[in-house]
Parts: C-alpha cells; structure tokens; sequence
C-alpha cells in the first residue's frame, strides 16, 4: 500500500484506542491498521453510494480518500446521499463529505475533485491509488474507470442499485475478469433510478468490505463473482463470471485468462 | 438433455423463481433455450428478453454459460448439465 507497505505508519494512541474494536478481529490487528492508514482510496462518484462508502472508509481509517463529483445536493438526494443535512442542500458533495469525514475523523487526509470522469485526468487519479470505488450512477464513466483501472492495474470494486436490488464485483485486473467482460456492450443510461435509500447504503456497506479486506490483504474478494442483492425477496447470492479473452480492454493482460468459456 | 437455469434482477422477480432444470432437445442452442422460456413464461419474459437477430437486443440483459459469456452469441450449442444465468444489471448510484 503506496510508499509505506515495507514500513506501515506507527498508530497513535489515541488511533488505537479509535480503531480498538476492528483491531480486534485477528484477520486486521495492528498490522491491517497500520496498512489502512498508508492507503489511499479513491471514490468516484459521491451520491447514494459514495456517501456511506467513503463515511465507512473513514471511519475504518483509510489514510487517504479522494473524492470525485462534481454536482451539488438536491433535496431528492438526501433520502439516500446520507452525508447531507437539510442546510447542505445547494453545496458541493465532495465539499459536504469532506466536512463531514473531517469531523469523524479528522486524522483521514481528504482530496476533493469536482472533474467529470475523463480517460486522461483519471488514470493518474488512478495511479495514485490503492483501491477505486464506484459511486458513479452511469455506464458512460464506470466504463472510463474500469479501463483506467485496468491500464493501471488497480481494483475496482463496482455497484449498481436500483428499487431494493443491487450488484456488486470486485474487478481486480489480470485475476478477474474487467466490468468490460461481463458487459460486452453499453448499456442504457437511466436519467432518474427509484432507489430506497438502505439500498445502496447496504452495497456500499459491501464495498467497503472489499476494500479493507484487499488493503489488509485477508478474505476472498469477490472477484470472477457478481453478487446480486434482492431486498425484496431478502435473497443474497453471487453468479460466477469469468474473464472474456476477447475482451478489448482486458483480454491481452497476462493472468490467469483460462477460462475461456464457451 | 438437462440445464439448469438461474434467474436473478429483474427476470427473477418477474418469474417467482431463482432457478430451474429444463429439458431441450440435444443441440439445442442460447437462441433454443431461451425461445423456449418463452414459450413457457409468455410476454413477461419476452419483454424483458427479447432475442434478435442472434443477439440479445438488451445490453443490460446478460446471459453466462457455466459463468462465460456465450462467445458465440445466441447460436452457442449447449450441453447437458450447463448452468445457464439471465441476469439483468443495474446502474443507478
């Protein structure tokens, strides 16, 4: 994890003292804190996933987030983006969730960007980091951060919401397959998705997940898996998905491109 | 000859049903099968899932063999004892 992964950053006291309940779980310790605090993250997208995905990261002790978005909360955003209050309504996301990052932890370095997702700017964003969450609510940019990630050879943990469902995949290049081999083809945007706000804050809560356990290095991701979510039907189950050796975004990196299907 | 097909999003709620076995004739192909589907579940799936010109006319639909994509679209020839997943994904955010 960056510079830091041969020598992980000591933990204060008072960061011990923070982060004593996950400590605890034998699979983090110090060590898992230690690489948590040496991570950086970035979330692209700050709305019903982004939210409670980089609250969650913070509150874990991610050293570094990087928050992408450039739109300003609205009054429907906030049965779901959860980081705004009533007064924050007309402000900045990244500007609302740093301010609300900073008071929960204050020891999280926050980097806020107000940039649409393009091919150029966000590969060095993602160059920068350990880990890339998607809180994006379009094919057009999660295609643009599933190619930037692939270039760059970082995971990519991808969720989609809709209603009281939802999918998530954790794409990690070369081992997995990329959002490009399981979605050949772009799909349909959806300008307004009906979405109940426990929604994406249960992915997100899945997200974060994938992100500590690949930071700290324990845990099966849920890589080759797409893990479908039916709220309604309270059912949680995952298809295998593999990697498309045709696939023009990742079907040349070198890995374990076996399974070639059918 | 058997395949067992899992349904999930959208085809599942429409259906009631997370998986089943069906019987299609040896050789059969993607197109066979899910003509088939809809021949048994009606419009209900066929809006959902409509097959073109031997491909699904909806990206947000995706179809895994065995968890492949079929490489050769709908004209893939199936074998017996492959699991089949319909799965339509979601964007919103």
């Amino acid at each position: 994890m960056g510079d830091e992964e041969t020598n992980p950053p000591v933990l204060s006291r008072s960061e011990l003292e923070r982060y004593n309940r996950q400590i605890l779980i034998p699979n983090i310790g110090f060590q898992g804190q230690r690489r948590l605090k040496s991570s950086r993250v970035v979330v692209v997208g700050v709305g019903g996933l982004g939210c409670p995905a980089s609250i969650y990261l913070a509150a874990a002790g991610v050293g570094m987030i990087t928050l992408i978005d450039k739109g300003r909360f609205n009054l429907s955003d906030l049965n779901r983006q959860i980081l705004a209050g009533y007064d924050d309504i007309g402000r900045l996301k990244v500007e609302v969730a740093r301010d609300r990052i900073k008071e929960l932890n204050p020891d999280v370095e926050v980097k806020t960007l107000t940039i649409e997702v393009d091919r150029e700017a966000f590969r060095e964003i993602v160059r920068e980091a350990d880990v890339v969450v998607d809180g994006l609510d379009n094919w057009r940019g999660r295609f643009i951060v599933n190619e930037c990630c692939v270039m760059e050879g970082k995971p990519y943990i991808h969720a989609g919401v809709s209603g009281l469902s939802g999918q998530i995949t954790t794409i990690i290049p070369g081992e997995g397959p990329c959002l490009r081999c399981i979605i050949p083809r772009d799909p349909p945007e959806v300008d307004v998705v009906p979405v109940l706000g426990a929604t994406p804050a249960l992915l997100a809560s899945l997200q974060v997940m994938e992100t500590v356990k690949l930071v700290t290095g324990f845990g099966r991701p849920l890589v080759g898996r797409m893990l479908f979510i039916d709220g309604e039907d309270m059912s949680f189950e995952s298809v295998e998905v593999k990697r498309n050796p045709d696939c023009p975004v990742c079907g040349k990196l070198q890995g374990r491109a076996k399974d070639s299907g059918c | 000859m058997r395949v067992k097909v899992r349904y999930f999003g959208v085809i599942r709620a429409r259906l009631s049903r997370r998986e089943e076995e069906i019987e299609i004739k040896e050789g059969a192909t993607l197109s066979d099968l899910l003509d088939k589907l809809i021949g048994m579940y009606g419009e209900s799936l066929k809006e959902l899932f409509e097959v073109g010109k031997g491909e699904i006319l909806d990206p947000s639909f995706i179809v895994t063999i065995n968890g492949a994509l079929a490489r050769r679209g709908m004209e893939t020839r199936l074998k017996g004892g492959d699991s089949i997943a319909l799965m339509n994904i979601i964007c919103g955010g």
